[in-house]
Formats: C-alpha cells, structure tokens, sequence
C-alpha cells in the first residue's frame, strides 16, 4: 500500500488511500503504516478520502495511535468526512481521537504542543 | 411487505456488495424518510454482521455463503443475514473498551449503535441468522431527534 506523504517540520502527514478503510485493507495498512509508525513521533492522517470506515479501520487507527503515544508522540487526524465522523461520534472515538479540520490547523496544533 | 435477497461468498471482498444492496434498497423505498446517517448506518450494521460471519462463524473460510434479506413491514425494515458456519453465543462476547486502550472488539457495540434490535437466532438444520431491526421513522420520532440535536 503507498502512502502520499507530506513533511513539515518533524510533523509527517499522511493521505491515507482509498476510499473505505475496514476489514479488507486493514492487514495491508498495518503493513504499509508500521515503517512510518516506527520512523516518526508526530504524525497527521488525513482523512480527506475515507468514506467508509468499520470496526477494524477503527481499530488499526486506535493501534496507530497507541503506538505513537507509547513512545512520547502523537497521531492526529484531519479532514474527517461526514460518514466516518458519524461513526465516531457514534462509538465516541471523537473523545479519544484529536480531530482537526484541516491539515493547517493540526500542523500548527503540534507545533503549539511542542 | 416487499423483500428483496442478495447471496454473497464469505470474502471480505464482497462487502462493498452487501453495502450497495442496503443502500438501493433504502432508496428505493425513500417514503420511509431514512437520511443519509441511517442509511449509512444500516450499511455499517450489515457490513458488520457480515464481517463477523466470515471471521467467526466460518473461520475466514472464503467459499461460504452468506444469504442476505431485506424486508419492508409497515412499521420496520428488517435485514437478515443467514449463514451455515459456527453457531454465536452474543452474551459470551464482553462489552467493549472505548476508552482508547483496546484495538478490536469494536463490532456488535457497532451494530448494537446502529440499528434498533439485533438478534441471533438458530434454526434446526443449522442455519443461524443475524437479524437487523430498524424501525420505521415516524413524523414524531423526527422532532423527538431535532429536539435532541438542540439540547
């Protein structure tokens, strides 16, 4: 799975491809994403493209985020669409995610963290 | 009451199917008043409940069948997912985490979230259904969900 990534700073943010992430992609994903996971501490999923997203998409964004978080870093998310933000407002992973609308405001969000 | 079925192979790849079926199926009785949410809804419950077969009930095996039915009653529309792989006992499965330490164990939490009953039933000759309940959106049920927004 290739990733179009984008550097700022020590800030990665990343387009995740595709138009659905769930059970069908997530082995891929984990594959594709563990190099940029292992690599970077402050990292940005855009969201831009996701239309669809079920328990296991969830789920490997919770892992990418445990991941970075246990090693003093930080996943964030942007440009969230309607149906994906209707299911974490549903589960309330909108509480546990940071969610921003743009790529700008997240950017400048770690910044302002650091 | 209209019915409509749709069979599928136990392969992650046809999900998209199942969730086009859910959604044409929406549509095309759009005097139920159903919006885009619940649409979007009844796909995840469906999706979901398919997911769980493939992986639970038949073991990731991919040749299997998994029979889908919708069903439209006056006052309900009703998906059944029919299957012939390992039986499921719901009240064995925890509750979920969702406090953000856990990683999976998300599903039946969705489908709970989604539709207004679900429920998993055995035949004699081995057939198990998973049956997704909706009800049908009444004129007062809207403003009850405004209202609510509001809050």
């Amino acid at each position: 799975m290739d990733f179009d990534m984008e550097t700022i700073g020590d800030i990665v943010v990343v387009l995740l491809p595709g138009e659905t992430l769930e059970a069908s992609i997530t082995l891929e994903f984990k594959q594709g994403i563990e190099p940029l996971l292992e690599q970077n501490t402050k990292v940005v999923f855009d969201m831009s493209r996701i239309r669809f997203i079920d328990s296991m998409g969830c789920g490997v964004l919770l892992t990418s985020f445990k991941r970075l978080k246990d090693k003093g870093g930080w996943l964030k998310l942007c440009c969230i669409t309607d149906p994906v933000d209707s299911i974490f407002k549903l589960m309330g992973f909108d509480r546990i995610f940071s969610i921003f609308e743009n790529r700008e405001d997240v950017v400048n969000a770690f910044k302002s963290s650091d | 009451m209209q019915q409509v079925v749709l069979e599928i192979k136990s392969h992650f790849r046809e999900l998209p199917k199942a969730r086009d079926f859910v959604r044409e199926f929406c549509c095309r009785n759009a005097q139920w008043s159903f919006d885009e949410e619940d649409i979007c809804h009844l796909e995840l419950a469906v999706h979901e409940a398919a997911v769980n077969i493939i992986r639970h009930a038949y073991a990731n095996r991919i040749d299997q069948r998994i029979v889908i039915e919708a069903h439209w009653f006056d006052d309900k529309l009703i998906f059944r997912l029919n299957y012939w792989g390992q039986s499921f006992d719901r009240d064995s499965v925890p509750p979920p985490v969702l406090d953000g330490t856990a990683e999976a164990g998300f599903g039946l939490h969705m489908i709970d979230c989604c539709v207004d009953e679900a429920t998993y039933i055995q035949s004699e000759k081995g057939k198990k259904t998973v049956c997704l309940i909706k009800q049908k959106k009444t004129p007062e049920s809207c403003v009850r969900e405004a209202e609510e927004v509001n809050i």
